[in-house]
């Protein structure tokens, strides 16, 4: 392996590196919301939100993002919309993990005892406030480590943007493999580059979990 | 839709289904390798497995597509696309199947081994008569969410010039979403149906 070579191409794969980060970062903020809407969907009162949640919910799972992302990126210019390519990777990623990012919420929810709840309101407390303030600390805290192996594979989706011409990590490095005779090195330092993305998300996910622990 | 077409989707949703299977079977092999290496082998064994699988978790399988395909050619490697893919995404995935079982086999209780050695069962006995069926049926839920996560991403394989489901989709129209959806919705249900009907 040229460590030489390493050093020259590291700045090509960094520029790559920043839109894996900007296209992750608003995925991740964009599905944690997403999935409050997805949760709510899912345990709203009137049935027919309800099965109109499920269905997003089972479509969405059940479909690869590469697949959304062509319908975005090729479905949407022939009704006359011609999103960027970088929208529209962000707006798959999101569509896809909001709906398992509210499974993950509704798990948490349906974790907590509904005796905390009853607490709540005999307390005297709006059935709004006891959500907000009783059950999503404590559902939250509970998933926290799964929301976090989410983060991961968020950022390992936003890989599939290069398909659709996205320079992120992937795409800058396949650039570079097309051109350079060394595909050994840039195989490496993509590699290494995602796994130091996925250890840091990781760490901040255990670094929340400690702030914010499981009290039982 | 014309016939010639669905009879094209067609073909490429069977490839799709055969590297899926292709791909499952050989990732279910190693990764129970891996959960027994992490679970009972020599302790540096063990650290090496646990690494192979943080690691592998942390790349996204498109790069290790490419790179392999860009790279086994340097190697003087020349595999077809398929043989290519289905060998990576095996390996890949075997990270993620050697979680499942290595999930189910440590939600065995230790009691279980206890009573086994009590009625003079030897270890490996004791495995397979005491511990194994038990983790079988704990197991199947999330192999078969694993083995569904296979299937989407197989979707992937057309990025390196492979001919499936997504790729013939690509060349016809936008109904390939509905394809995979009637592949994968079946499993999704199946899924859930034995996860609430499994009593572990």
């Amino acid at each position: 392996m040229d460590t030489a070579f390493l050093l020259r191409i590291l700045p090509v794969l960094l520029e790559g590196l920043e839109i894996t980060v900007a296209l992750t970062g608003f995925a991740l903020v964009g599905a944690a919301i997403g999935g409050l809407v997805v949760v709510a969907g899912r345990r709203s009162r009137f049935a027919a939100v309800r099965a109109v949640t499920i269905a997003y919910i089972d479509v969405m799972r059940n479909t690869p993002v590469l697949v959304q992302i062509f319908i975005l990126y090729f479905g949407l210019p022939e009704i006359g919309l011609y999103p960027e390519a970088f929208a529209c990777g962000v707006i798959a990623l999101v569509l896809q993990n909001s709906a398992y990012a509210g499974e993950i919420y509704r798990a948490g929810i349906e974790s907590v005892n509904r005796t905390q709840t009853e607490a709540a309101l005999s307390l005297g407390m709006l059935p709004r406030r006891a959500l907000f303030d009783i059950v999503l600390p404590q559902a939250l805290r509970r998933v926290l480590p799964v929301l976090g192996n989410q983060a991961v594979v968020i950022l390992k989706d936003s890989s599939i943007a290069s398909t659709i011409s996205v320079t992120e990590l992937t795409q800058a490095g396949k650039l570079l493999l097309d051109r350079s005779a060394a595909p050994y090195e840039t195989f490496f330092m993509m590699a290494a580059l995602y796994l130091a993305m996925a250890a840091i998300i990781l760490a901040a996910m255990r670094l929340l979990a400690w702030r914010f622990p499981v009290r039982t | 839709m014309k016939l010639t077409v669905l009879t094209y989707m067609a073909w490429g949703a069977s490839v799709t289904v055969m590297l899926a299977a292709a791909v499952i079977l050989l990732s279910s092999v190693l990764g129970m390798g891996l959960a027994l290496t992490r679970l009972y082998a020599w302790p540096p064994l063990r650290v090496l497995a646990a690494g192979y699988a943080l690691v592998t978790r942390g790349i996204p399988l498109l790069v290790l597509l490419i790179g392999c395909y860009f790279s086994l050619p340097y190697l003087g490697i020349t595999l077809p696309v398929y043989a290519a893919a289905i060998v990576v995404m095996g390996f890949y995935f075997a990270a993620y199947m050697g979680e499942v079982f290595r999930g189910a086999l440590m939600a065995v209780p230790r009691t279980q081994w206890d009573a086994g050695r009590s009625v003079g069962f030897r270890s490996l006995q004791n495995f397979r008569i005491v511990i194994l069926p038990q983790a079988r049926r704990l197991c199947v839920a999330p192999f078969l969410n694993s083995s569904l996560s296979v299937v989407k991403n197989t979707s992937l394989i057309s990025a390196i010039g492979g001919w499936e489901l997504f790729s013939t989709g690509r060349e016809i129209g936008e109904r390939t979403g509905e394809l995979y959806y009637l592949i994968c919705f079946p499993l999704a249900r199946l899924a859930s149906y034995v996860e609430r009907h499994s009593h572990a």
